[in-house]
């Protein structure tokens, strides 16, 4: 089973999340900021990570850099909320930046399952 | 002054960045270290180091605004008052419609009606005034009603505070003060996270060593952009209609 790292400052997301990938048969860990995720990863060497782009203490961006330098290969998919087009400028800035896929917020099971396949080939 | 309060206090120019228009806003003169920050008291070198800056970058046809930080309590000593309206008075009045007035701390008990009084003699010299608030300010109304086209918070004081809570701060923040008709600049952005939230709550204008250091000269500021924050391209030297 593929082990996942959510990091997102949402705890309401992230348990949301969590369901959805555990319906579609991964395994979840989880940090609450982009610091923490760091050292998870560190700790865990995980499949997937998904990273939400605004965050306190490290933000998503510089997250995927640490993360991408810790494991090239490693698949990281950046989220954010849709909602302003500056959020949507940090999340195509994540997407030049290292992120192998961007996922505007909100998404669906279908998204998150098209987002995966995509990445798995 | 003493020779060691002048130089332990250099007169920096802090860049701020105009975030809708990716481009240079302002300078604003900053003593490099905290603790004479009683030179804000109308002091007219942080005026004229401002001024000068805003008159050189005029002649190369490159237009930016001087922001000077002013403590309230200043405005009500007399003498003070007198020697700094009379020093603004002598400025071309092209040069003076480039000057904003940022007032700090302003006392608690204040009427609206009773600040701009206090504040009319430097105001009708100069483009307006903007008026400084703690981030987690409630009344944001008042500095609209005393005529205040922006209201601005620094988080130079805040540092070492929980992040997530200060974002949602900040977020709150920027909707009382556009709730009110205000724009907001945000000072002491210290971290790329900060920065990033501030953007995306709407903050109007920003500055901090996140974006960028204070410069001695203005040919060191620059048109910033998002992706700078990243490395990712080179800031470049601000000019006219950069952005």
């Amino acid at each position: 089973m593929p082990d996942v790292l959510i990091i997102d400052d949402d705890m309401l997301f992230r348990n949301m999340l969590r369901d959805m990938l555990e319906e579609l048969k991964y395994r979840v860990v989880e940090a609450e900021d982009g610091r923490s995720g760091v050292e998870r990863f560190r700790e865990i060497k995980v499949d997937f990570v998904m990273t939400d782009i605004l965050m306190p203490n490290q933000e998503g961006i510089e997250t995927i850099q640490k993360i991408k330098h810790l494991v090239p290969d490693v698949a990281i998919i950046a989220m954010s909320g849709g909602g302003s087009s500056q959020n949507m400028t940090f999340l195509e800035l994540a997407g030049k930046l290292g992120a192998d896929r961007i996922l505007p917020k909100p998404f669906g099971l279908e998204d998150l399952e098209q987002v995966f396949l995509g990445l798995r080939g | 002054m003493d020779s060691a309060e002048n130089n332990a206090s250099e007169l920096l120019l802090r860049p701020i960045w105009d975030v809708r228009q990716n481009a240079l806003m302002a300078f604003r003169p900053e003593v490099s270290d905290l603790k004479y920050r009683h030179r804000r008291a109308l002091g007219t070198d942080g005026l004229t180091a401002a001024l000068n800056v805003v008159a050189r970058r005029d002649r190369k046809g490159e237009t930016t605004l001087a922001l000077l930080p002013i403590e309230a309590k200043a405005v009500q000593q007399p003498k003070k008052l007198a020697v700094f309206t009379q020093a603004l008075g002598l400025l071309p009045e092209q040069l003076r419609s480039r000057l904003v007035i940022e007032v700090l701390s302003v006392p608690a008990g204040l009427s609206a009606r009773e600040l701009q009084l206090q504040l009319k003699p430097i105001t009708s010299l100069s483009r307006g005034f903007i008026c400084h608030a703690p981030v987690c300010a409630g009344r944001l109304r008042f500095f609209r009603e005393a005529g205040a086209f922006a209201v601005g918070f620094d988080l130079a004081a805040e540092r070492g505070r929980d992040e997530a809570e200060l974002m949602k701060q900040i977020e709150a923040f920027v909707q009382r003060a556009n709730a009110a008709r205000l724009k907001v600049i945000g000072h002491g952005c210290h971290s790329r996270s900060l920065v990033m939230s501030s953007v995306c709550a709407g903050v109007n204008f920003l500055s901090g060593d996140a974006i960028q250091a204070p410069v001695a000269a203005t040919e060191g500021a620059v048109c910033f952009r998002p992706h700078h924050l990243f490395g990712l391209g080179r800031p470049r030297l601000v000019a006219t209609n950069c952005g």
